[in-house]
């Protein structure tokens, strides 16, 4: 399947500076496999969407879905 | 060792600005170990002090200014004073802390804090030049912005002092008028109308001394330690960046972007505010509070009105901005200025106009109402109308000004969406998307607020927001962490960079109280929160106003990742009163008050 991933605010250094990449992935693919793929320390990452929204990083991305990595953010 | 060699000045200035007379008091050790300093202090002294059932507008209510043991010395993120009264909003407990460079004057001024009581026949303006107070004529800059009064002031009396004043909003008492300090706020509950009704238009202060800390050489060690830590922070970072808004994103993709009166957790067109986006498009520099490294402020010039803001913060962005569902930045920059000049809430602001916004598109109000305001979702010139209007007291802007439950009280049938808990309009997070930070809205002493242990971390990644499994200890815990960084006095933003650990080994070596562990220190936490809960409970509140509007406990969130849920709150908040140790009103038990070491020291 293939499948866009991006890479949210200083994560992108672990995709070589590029902010967004497109991929061609195993069915059943998580946004776990993607932060182990990408050798991002999983303490830098907060929260996983896909197309826009929050999910479990255990959900199984489909065909065609824009994967975002979220780095940890502060404020509020 | 004095408490003077140990972070404080030993000294509370009571000023009573009916006989004009002032006069200074010492503190209570026992006391002051107990329950630290700022919140606790403060707390401690509007307990004490004031009568239960006093009309906060009346010159009984005391406005009471504090600092912490850590205010003035060289702990990081220390710049910030306390303001505790009996809200005019709420008729709850109020505090409220405001950044810039007040706070640590206070301290050098030589006052840990200050207690002003009492109401002057005509406009004052209180000078304090270190020992000196003298209460001048305030009558020239009354009716003056909090801007054209700050200038003011430093002008008649100098650059070296430093301001806290109230805008036109202040003067009439509307209930979402706040204190101003230069660029930053004291904004929620209404100090700014109890100021107001004091007659007190502005406060100046100078201050040359210093503040000693009991072992200077451990406390050094700590707040380098402290301070490497905030450096390490990917989390500071973004705030140093993208301030305060580098989380919309986030929020919105976590469904708790609260759009259109809190009906939906997502905006449609929330990448026109990421905070990435502000900074490319308008924010131009940094200002940082007194002693503060991350410098989250970011100052916006808008284009095409040729003013500059201090902001907008992440509540502004979403009160004014998605929650009116406007994307029109300079519509909310003019906003933040509005608001700004006339001395008011711009939370408070974004409520009222949001929930206005949803009477008119309900067709329970009409523009003829509004002034020919035609208050329609989006409309960025109506964001602006409105915000004149509230700003300035006008027009349909009399009732506004009064908040959202004043409001909701002439169109029968909207108390369930009006967004308020207490008399104060809920702030930027979903509870519906994050049922956590819900518990907090509902619980927080001063009314729904997200800066009183809301679990911000329901969102920002760390804990599941749609589970009430644990959620009440996880509230307590970070409720007692924010009660003890408002008796130090530090900003909660050090919460992403460093822990309760850290606040601990900067503490003992200023105060010299020897605490055993942090776990003593979230004690201290306990008793203050435990403390502010008494004060509501002899007001009259109890678990009925623990509550939160109907659209948050049975309107399932029609869509986003929170679609379908609700706010399961009254098992939330038994099991939070059992944590607590208090009963099933939510009043602390004769046995917790004990434990606590309170009952001991209450005078009844």
């Amino acid at each position: 399947m293939r499948v866009k991933v991006i890479f949210h605010g200083l994560l992108k250094k672990y995709n070589n500076d590029i902010p967004e990449i497109e991929l061609e992935l195993r069915e059943g693919t998580t946004p776990e496999d993607l932060i182990h793929r990408f050798k991002i320390p999983p303490e830098e990452v907060s929260i996983v969407a896909i197309n826009g929204s929050r999910v479990d990083k255990s959900t199984p991305i489909k065909d065609g879905d824009a994967v975002k990595i979220f780095q940890v953010v502060g404020g509020g | 060792m004095s408490l003077q060699r140990r972070g404080y000045k030993d000294k509370i200035l009571k000023v009573d600005l009916s006989s004009g007379g002032c006069w200074r008091e010492g503190l209570d050790e026992k006391v002051m170990r107990l329950l630290l300093g700022g919140k606790g202090l403060g707390a401690w002294i509007l307990y004490n002090e004031l009568s239960p059932h006093t009309d906060p507008l009346s010159p009984d209510n005391p406005l009471i200014l504090v600092v912490g043991p850590l205010t003035g010395t060289t702990a990081p993120s220390a710049g910030r004073f306390g303001v505790l009264t009996k809200s005019p909003a709420t008729g709850a407990f109020l505090d409220s802390y405001c950044g810039g460079f007040f706070a640590q004057t206070m301290k050098y001024a030589g006052y840990d804090a200050i207690v002003i009581k009492g109401a002057a026949q005509e406009p004052k303006v209180l000078v304090i030049d270190n020992e000196e107070v003298r209460i001048e004529d305030g009558t020239a800059i009354w009716g003056k912005t909090t801007a054209e009064a700050t200038r003011s002031l430093k002008t008649t009396y100098g650059e070296g002092f430093q301001t806290a004043v109230i805008g036109p909003a202040g003067e009439r008492k509307a209930p979402i008028a706040g204190i101003f300090s230069d660029q930053r706020t004291a904004g929620r509950g209404g100090a700014g109308a109890v100021m107001g009704s004091k007659k007190l238009k502005g406060i100046a202060v100078r201050g040359t001394g210093t503040v000693e800390v009991a072992d200077p050489d451990e406390f050094e060690e700590a707040v380098w330690i402290a301070h490497r830590m905030l450096r390490m922070s990917s989390q500071i970072k973004r705030l140093m960046t993208d301030g305060t808004a580098n989380i919309l994103e986030l929020v919105n993709v976590a469904g708790a972007l609260p759009t259109r009166n809190f009906q939906f957790g997502q905006f449609e067109e929330d990448e026109k505010l990421w905070g990435e986006t502000w900074s490319r498009e308008y924010w131009k520099r940094s200002i940082a509070c007194h002693g503060c490294p991350i410098a989250c402020s970011k100052v916006a010039y808008s284009k095409i009105r040729d003013i500059a803001v201090d902001g907008p913060d992440y509540e502004t962005i979403f009160a004014v901005g998605t929650n009116c569902g406007v994307s029109d930045k300079e519509a909310i920059i003019y906003t933040n200025y509005l608001c700004d000049l006339y001395g008011i809430d711009t939370i408070s602001v974004g409520g009222i106009i949001a929930f206005i916004m949803e009477l008119y598109q309900r067709g329970m109000i009409s523009a003829d109402e509004l002034d020919g305001i035609k208050a329609e979702w989006g409309s960025g010139d109506a964001l602006v109308q409105l915000t004149e209007k509230i700003a300035k007291g006008e027009g349909i802007g009399k009732l506004l000004q009064r908040g959202v439950r004043e409001i909701s009280k002439n169109f029968p049938g909207s108390e369930d969406f009006a967004m308020q808990v207490k008399g104060l309009e809920i702030p930027g997070y979903l509870p519906r998307a994050a049922k956590g930070i819900g518990l907090s809205y509902a619980i927080s002493e001063r009314g729904a607020c997200h800066l009183r242990g809301a679990p911000l971390i329901e969102i920002l990644g760390g804990a599941d927001p749609l589970t009430t499994d644990r959620k009440a200890a996880l509230f307590k815990t970070n409720q007692l962490d924010v009660a003890v960084i408002d008796a130090s006095i530090l900003c909660y933003f050090i919460k992403f960079g460093i822990t309760l650990k850290e606040v601990y080994q900067m503490i003992n070596p200023c105060t010299g109280f020897e605490y055993e562990s942090p776990k003593e220190l979230h004690k201290v936490g306990e008793r203050i929160t435990t403390l502010a809960r008494l004060f509501n409970v002899r007001e009259g509140f109890s678990s009925k106003d623990d509550v939160l509007p109907k659209r948050s406990l049975s309107e399932p969130l029609p869509s986003g990742p929170a679609k379908g849920q609700v706010v399961e709150l009254d098992e939330l908040r038994s099991e939070y009163y059992k944590l607590m140790g208090w009963d099933e009103r939510g009043t602390p038990t004769e046995e917790i008050l004990v434990r606590l070491g309170l009952k001991q020291i209450l005078t009844e």
